[in-house]
C-alpha cells in the first residue's frame, strides 16, 4: 500500500490532498474497509458457531475422553433427606445382612444366636458371665417384669462355660443347661456346646 | 376473625405435613440404629491379665502372674489359664485357691496336649482337659481322639464322652459308643445328643450301662422324613431287670 494512501486511511490526509493517480486506490480501500466494518457489526450467522464447534469437537475429542471429562467435572447433586436415608438404609442392609443372618452367608459366617433365660423373680438384676465374654458379666433383661430374665447372644461355634450372677454377687448355675462342668472352685458351670453342622466324610 | 379462620387450616395443613416427614425420617433413623446395634458375635477372647489381677492384693497378684508367665515361657498355651484366672477372679475366689486350681488345670491341659499332639486347638484342649478332669483314663481319651481326625468332631466326641461318664456310663462303654458313632459317621449333633439319649433311658429306670447299651442298640434306627432321628420311640420299653 502506498504511504499516502495509508495516511489517508489513517485520517492524516484528505482525498483532495492525494495525487490523482492514488485517489482511485484510496476509494477502493475505503470501500473494502466499510464492508469489513459492516460485517463485524452484523456478526456471524447464527448457524455458524454451533456447526463449527460440533465439527471441531467430533474431530478432536474421542468418546471415552468426553466420558471421563463428564465424570470428572464437579456437579451439584440435590437430594432430599428421606430418600437419602432410605438409600443408606438399603445399602447398610445389603452390607450387614449377609454377614449376620443371611441364608447365603459366607462359609466363615457361622454365628449362632442363643436365647438363655433364668427364672429369678426375687432378683433385682441378673447377668451372665462366661468364657465367651472373658467372664465379664453381661446384664440380662426382664422386659415384662415377670421374673424371667433373658438374653439373646450371638456366638461363634465353640464350647462355652457360663454362670448367671444374681444381684451382682450370687453365682447361680443355669438349671436348663444340657450339660455341666465342675469349675474347679466348688461350683458347676453350665456348658454350651455349639459345633458346626455337617456329617463326617 | 376471617383471617384467623384462614390461618388455622393453613397451620393445620403444615402440621399434618411435617409429622409425616418426621415419622419417615424417624423410621429410617430407627432402621439404621437397629442395624448398628445388631449384636456382634461373642467370640472367645483372652482377658486382660492386669485388669484381672487388679482384684487381688499386689503380692498375691504377683504370685499368680509369675505362675502364668512361667507357663508362657515354657511354651504352654496360656489362653485357657487366663480364662480360668478371670473366672476365678470374677467369682471372688481367694488367690491361694485360685493358684492351686490353676496348677491343677495346667497339669490337665498338659496331659491333654500330650494326647492330642500337634492337632490340639484351644477348643479341643479345653474339652479334652475337662474329660480328663472327670477321671476318664488317658487310653480311652486317646482312642476316641484317634477316630476323630477333624477338630469339630474331636471336640464333640470329647464333650459327649465327658457327659456320658458324668451320667454314670463306664468310660470303656462310653468309648465303645463313641467309636460306634464314628463308624456310623454320625454328625456332631447326633454325637452331642448321645448323653441326652442315655439320660432318657436312665429316667425310664435303666441303669447307666443298660441305658448306654440301649442307645447303642438303637443307633441304627432310621431317621424320620424331617431328618430328626427317632430317638425315643423304641420297640422295647421295659427295663431289662
Amino acid at each position: 500500500m502506498h504511504e499516502d494512501v495509508q495516511r489517508y486511511l489513517d485520517g492524516e490526509l484528505t482525498i483532495e490532498e492525494l495525487p490523482d493517480q492514488l485517489r482511485g486506490k484510496a476509494a477502493a480501500w475505503e470501500a473494502l474497509l466499510d464492508d469489513v466494518r459492516m460485517t463485524a457489526a452484523s456478526g456471524a450467522p447464527a448457524w455458524l458457531e454451533p456447526r463449527v464447534l460440533k465439527a471441531v469437537e467430533v474431530a478432536s475429542v474421542p468418546a471415552w475422553r468426553r466420558g471421563v471429562r463428564w465424570l470428572m467435572q464437579p456437579r451439584t447433586i440435590r437430594v432430599a433427606p428421606a430418600p437419602a436415608f432410605a438409600a443408606l438404609a438399603v445399602l447398610a442392609l445389603a452390607i450387614a445382612l449377609p454377614w449376620t443372618v443371611g441364608p447365603s452367608a459366607s462359609p466363615g459366617d457361622d454365628t449362632v444366636y442363643v436365647q438363655l433365660f433364668l427364672e429369678a423373680p426375687s432378683a433385682s438384676s441378673v447377668a451372665i458371665a462366661g468364657d465367651f465374654n472373658s467372664w465379664a458379666p453381661l446384664e440380662l433383661e426382664d422386659m415384662d417384669g415377670d421374673g424371667v430374665w433373658s438374653a439373646r447372644l450371638a456366638v461363634s461355634p465353640g464350647v462355652y462355660e457360663y454362670m448367671f450372677v444374681l444381684d451382682g454377687s450370687r453365682w447361680v448355675t443355669d438349671p436348663h443347661a444340657e450339660r455341666y462342668s465342675d469349675d474347679g472352685f466348688g461350683n458347676r458351670n453350665a456348658v454350651l456346646a455349639i459345633l458346626p453342622e455337617g456329617s463326617r466324610t | 376473625m376471617s383471617t384467623r379462620s384462614k390461618t388455622v387450616p393453613s397451620r393445620g395443613a403444615r402440621r399434618s405435613a411435617r409429622p409425616r416427614s418426621r415419622r419417615g425420617l424417624g423410621a429410617f433413623g430407627a432402621m439404621i440404629i437397629l442395624l448398628l446395634t445388631l449384636p456382634a458375635p461373642l467370640r472367645p477372647q483372652s482377658p486382660d491379665l492386669d485388669e484381672v489381677l487388679s482384684r487381688y492384693p499386689a503380692a498375691e497378684a504377683m504370685r499368680l502372674e509369675a505362675f502364668i508367665t512361667q507357663q508362657r515361657w515354657d511354651g504352654f498355651p496360656t489362653e485357657l489359664l487366663l480364662e480360668h484366672t478371670a473366672e476365678g477372679a470374677v467369682k471372688g475366689v481367694r488367690a491361694d485357691r485360685l493358684l492351686a486350681a490353676l496348677e491343677e488345670y495346667a497339669e490337665r491341659i498338659d496331659r491333654a496336649h500330650r494326647i492330642l499332639g500337634e492337632r490340639a486347638t484351644i477348643t479341643s484342649l479345653e474339652a479334652t482337659a475337662d474329660v480328663l478332669g472327670r477321671g476318664v483314663p488317658e487310653d480311652v481319651v486317646r482312642t476316641v481322639a484317634a477316630v476323630n481326625p477333624r477338630d469339630d468332631h474331636l471336640t464333640a466326641s470329647m464333650v459327649a464322652l465327658g457327659d456320658l461318664v458324668a451320667a454314670g456310663v463306664p468310660p470303656d462303654q462310653a468309648e465303645n459308643l463313641l467309636l460306634d458313632a464314628a463308624t456310623r459317621r454320625q454328625d456332631n449333633d447326633d454325637v452331642l445328643g448321645l448323653p441326652a439319649r442315655v439320660r432318657h433311658w436312665i429316667r425310664q429306670g435303666y441303669q447307666p450301662t443298660d441305658a448306654a447299651a440301649e442307645v447303642k442298640r438303637t443307633m441304627d434306627f432310621p431317621r424320620q422324613p424331617d431328618g430328626v432321628m427317632d430317638r425315643y420311640n423304641r420297640p422295647r420299653q421295659d427295663p431289662p431287670f
